[in-house]
């Protein structure tokens, strides 16, 4: 993926691929590390035009279905959408504003679906580059803690883009 | 070594790929309960995210997962 981005040369590949670094990790790194890695501002640019996402406030809770007698879990959580507006030279035009992101929750063990959800999030008319989406993926509680695994264990919550590699975040949620 | 039969072949694959993925994502949600649905629709998604970008599969670097520290919870890239 790093060798599609216009202006990325050879060796910048290299150093990247040597150091196991993605395209987050470049978008996360400092103007000293981006200098070291010798990234032409054409290519720099266009990985800082790729927005980042992360999920922050991650909630778990749990309710039992009093008719049905299910007990239902909700992963909650806000999907952060932010773009960085640094460039070396100043100038930055984000080719589009519209990105779908892919959430889908399931157990470590034995691979369960338990939940999964389509995200768009637009970023037009964002002053400030970033946007919030709030986020809900309800599931069958009795499922995950089947396959959930030890110590009190977990589901793995995983936001995936739609179209960039390397960005991809997953989460262990605590089942509590 | 036919290449032009390979590059053809490459093509054919990759016009039918959507249509078979969506066909075994129809199924993957309706079997929730099935095992490694969730990994297979996870790896819907990079797939797309292959044909999207144009770049080869061997980049993906589905295995590679890094560590990050800041987040409250465990997080990985991948």
């Amino acid at each position: 993926m790093l060798y599609k981005f216009p202006g990325m040369s050879k060796d910048a590949v290299k150093k990247l691929k040597k150091q196991n670094a993605c395209i987050r990790d470049v978008l996360e790194m400092n103007d000293d590390e981006v200098k070291s890695l010798g990234l032409s501002v054409r290519a720099l640019n266009e990985i800082r035009a790729i927005p980042t996402h992360t999920a922050a406030n991650i909630s778990m809770t749990f309710e039992t279905d009093k008719t049905s007698g299910k007990n239902q879990g909700t992963v909650e959580f806000d999907l952060i959408v932010s773009r960085t507006t640094k460039s070396r030279n100043g100038n930055l035009k984000p080719r589009r504003d519209d990105y779908s992101f892919f959430a889908a929750l399931g157990t470590p063990k034995s691979g369960f679906l338990l939940s999964q959800d389509n995200v768009k999030v637009s970023l037009n008319g964002q002053k400030k580059g970033s946007a919030t989406r709030s986020v809900a993926l309800h599931f069958d509680w009795t499922l995950a803690n089947s396959c959930a695994g030890a110590n009190g264990g977990h589901v793995v919550l995983r936001v995936l883009s739609a179209d960039v590699q390397g960005i991809d975040i997953e989460y262990f949620v605590p089942l509590k | 070594m036919p290449i032009s039969d390979y590059i053809n072949d490459t093509k054919s694959v990759m016009d039918q790929l959507p249509r078979l993925l969506a066909a075994m994502e129809t199924v993957a949600f309706n079997e929730c309960t099935a095992e490694y649905s969730f990994d297979l629709l996870c790896m819907f998604t990079v797939v797309r995210q292959v044909i999207n970008t144009r770049s080869m599969v061997s980049n993906i670097r589905y295995e590679a997962f890094v560590y990050s520290a800041s987040s409250p919870f465990s997080s990985f890239v991948i």
